[in-house]
């Protein structure tokens, strides 16, 4: 790996010990808060989904599915960043910048995540049979716009899920005695 | 008392020797916040590294580190 990348991510990991923001996320309650702000973004981006399948093409489905997209976005971006800081980055940093203690609450995060996606995988499987089983005919129209955003919001929730869970599940950091 | 408790004298040890948890958490190499949790006993560290933290304060790892809470000084 180029020594430049690897500086990188020191410098990430350095700016995540930033302790600035540390009255927004000294209490479990205001981190779970956050963490729930989290989930209410990512439901935003799931409801454009229904609204595509039964509404597109039209100019309901596009915007609201603009709008879904805008608001989810203004509250997933301070909201993932307060919470790399919360977590100190034991979800989005490379394992050889954790400690011991950072590597398992990750692995902990990341197992619970992969649990929650399994069933949110499965509920698409079960949504996909229920549709394709009642259909009539043979063939079935699907509108082109689902995929984009299909796909994005299954990436984004792969991708979110293990720092929301790793926001919601850490214990108040000890107190500064020193 | 869970069955996986361990109880550990890192507080004592570490104000007997006036070093902050800054400074044990960088000579070991672990996140500040980890001492503040295994001083707590919210964590319980590696074999590895319950030997390193003997190591730091020149203890047999016995001393720091108990399976049985630790008798309180005086008593």
């Amino acid at each position: 790996m180029s020594g430049w990348w690897e500086r990188r991510r020191r410098l990430q990991a350095e700016k995540l010990q930033d302790d600035r923001w540390h009255h927004l996320l000294d209490t479990r309650r205001k981190r779970r808060r956050l963490a729930g702000a989290g989930v209410l973004a990512l439901a935003l981006q799931w409801t454009s989904i229904p609204v595509i399948w039964f509404a597109a093409p039209s100019d309901l489905a596009r915007n609201i599915t603009i709008s879904s997209l805008a608001i989810s976005l203004m509250i997933y971006l301070p909201v993932v960043s307060l919470l790399n800081v919360a977590t100190k980055g034991s979800t989005g940093l490379a394992e050889h910048l954790l400690d011991e203690r950072q590597v398992i609450e990750r692995r902990r995060a990341i197992t619970v995540a992969h649990r929650a996606t399994t069933w949110v995988l499965g509920g698409l499987f079960l949504t996909a049979a229920l549709v394709t089983n009642r259909a009539t005919q043979d063939t079935m129209t699907i509108p082109t716009a689902i995929i984009y955003p299909l796909a994005f919001v299954l990436w984004l929730t792969h991708y979110v899920l293990p720092l929301l869970i790793a926001g919601w599940r850490l214990p108040d950091p000890p107190p500064e005695d020193d | 008392m869970s069955a996986e408790d361990v109880y550990n004298r890192i507080t004592v040890l570490r104000a007997e020797r006036g070093i902050s948890r800054r400074d044990l958490a960088g000579a070991l190499g672990v996140h500040y916040q980890t001492i503040g949790y295994l001083e707590r006993g919210e964590y319980s560290p590696s074999l590895h590294l319950a030997l390193r933290i003997a190591a730091y304060f020149e203890v047999p790892v016995e001393v720091v580190f108990s399976l049985q809470p630790f008798p309180r000084l005086g008593s």
